[in-house]
């Protein structure tokens, strides 16, 4: 704990300093972006009580900052701020759902922070990157660190990267006995990503890769529930909290082919293979149409995202005896996903605002729809303004 | 999985070179990889949240409404 309130302190220093250079400097581009996330669901056999609404809302606002020291060198920061409101929350506290809580224990802080720096330096054919972020919640701190080293060969045709990461994370439970969340238990995640890109041909790009993640520790989530026969005569059930393995082993694969029909169309396609120690296995197929208009000024994006996995090994809709493991997590049975998006993005070159010169003021706007074969919806608005000076 | 990794590489670094001055497409937005990079991070949280595919990788906590 003391440590991480120190690596916080720094941080805040650190991004003083930062935010003082990049103001005195030019050759920054800051871009603020708007999420909001509104989410219906009603089969979420892992909430307590009887309600099985996944109702959620999520506003989360994100600062972006770019700073270039020199030719060789530039500076990122990224921030995050976000507060939500789930009506499965008030089936454990009594809360309303909304931010900020209303009950003196449990659940009260429907909010996050979060903070990233990093550095990114590139020398020849070598690039090298280095980041540093912290992530609080009432129930969830973070402290993570991680790193990419790139290499670009046969004249920048080939371009190999490696990325490792580890997170040091701690995560609190809700003990359904006592009424209240326990103390924070930790989880140690290490990643790590390869992947390698190719030009093909004048007009078309292959990117592959590869992941491997080991998780340990404490990975139930805080609220999650299941259903346990307690009377075999009477049919009764009880809710006990969820019980998950306290590792996991995770492996991906994937490519991406991106195809030029013209200098203002393309064509982006992806797959990605999944498969874990949970036994989850999963496909992700993406197909984007990208087309630019008004001489590269305005960008339209197309895109089309389809998701299905197997379930969980340990997960079932209510159990007829206590197991070691168990989940009813609605995110960990075998269901599809179908998600569509539109985003467009519009350049609208130099703006003088109170005395200010901004350089390519940029505007964005996405919205996207998805929906589960388990009864789950969710929409995503995003705006973003982006500038430079 | 390291097998099919090392032979998608290689498939890969064996393709022939496409010289400089034929990289002008490459190098537009429509050929970027991703293009949006910063919209794809929520994408990319919400998916970790509501995909147990994805995630693992960031630090997006257990908010977000997790039920």
């Amino acid at each position: 704990m003391v440590v991480t309130k120190k690596v916080f302190y720094s941080l805040l220093l650190t991004i003083g300093l930062c935010s003082e250079q990049l103001m005195a400097m030019t050759k920054t581009k800051i871009k603020t972006l708007l999420n909001i996330y509104d989410q219906n669901g009603g089969q979420g056999e892992q909430i307590y009580g009887v309600d099985q609404r996944e109702s959620a809302t999520v506003i989360e606002p994100m600062l972006f900052i770019d700073h270039i020291i020199d030719e060789n060198t530039t500076i990122n920061g990224h921030f995050v701020l976000d507060g939500w409101t789930a009506a499965s929350d008030t089936q454990l506290d009594g809360n309303t759902g909304a931010s900020g809580g209303g009950v003196e224990k449990a659940i009260e802080h429907q909010s996050r922070g979060s903070a990233q720096i990093g550095i990114t330096k590139d020398y020849k054919s070598w690039l090298w990157s280095s980041r540093i972020g912290i992530s609080s919640e009432y129930d969830y701190k973070s402290l993570n660190f991680g790193g990419t080293v790139q290499q670009n060969f046969a004249q920048d045709n080939f371009v190999l990267a490696i990325s490792p990461q580890v997170f040091l994370d701690r995560a609190k439970k809700y003990d359904l006995i006592a009424q209240d969340v326990t103390e924070f238990s930790g989880r140690t995640i290490y990643s790590l990503d390869i992947s390698a890109s190719q030009i093909l041909t004048a007009s078309n790009i292959v990117q592959a890769g590869a992941t491997y993640i080991h998780m340990h520790g404490m990975m139930d989530n805080i609220s999650n529930t299941v259903k346990v026969l307690s009377n075999p005569y009477s049919n009764a059930l009880s809710r006990v909290e969820e019980r998950l393995p306290d590792s996991r082993e995770r492996y991906a694969l994937s490519i991406k082919d991106i195809q030029a029909f013209s200098d203002e169309t393309s064509l982006h396609a992806g797959y990605r293979y999944y498969d874990d120690t949970w036994g989850i296995t999963a496909h992700t197929a993406e197909l984007s149409l990208v087309q630019s208009y008004f001489e590269d000024d305005g960008l339209l994006k197309l895109s089309y995202r389809h998701y299905s996995q197997g379930a969980n090994k340990y997960y079932a809709h209510e159990f007829a005896t206590s197991e070691t493991f168990m989940t009813s997590d609605s995110d960990m049975e075998s269901f599809s996903g179908n998600r569509y998006g539109i985003h467009y993005g519009h350049n609208f070159g130099d703006y003088t605002i109170w005395g200010v010169q901004f350089v390519d003021f940029q505007f964005d706007n996405a919205i996207y729809y998805y929906k589960r074969s388990n009864d789950l919806t969710y929409s995503i608005a995003q705006m973003a303004f982006n500038v430079q000076f | 999985m390291i097998r099919t990794t090392l032979i998608l590489l290689l498939l890969l670094a064996g393709c022939a070179n496409v010289q400089q001055i034929d990289r002008g497409k490459l190098s537009s937005r429509i050929m970027q990889f991703d293009p949006t990079p910063e919209e794809s991070v929520f994408l990319n949280e919400v998916n970790s949240y509501r995909e147990a595919a994805a995630g693992g990788s960031s630090s997006v906590g257990g908010g977000c409404g997790c039920n």
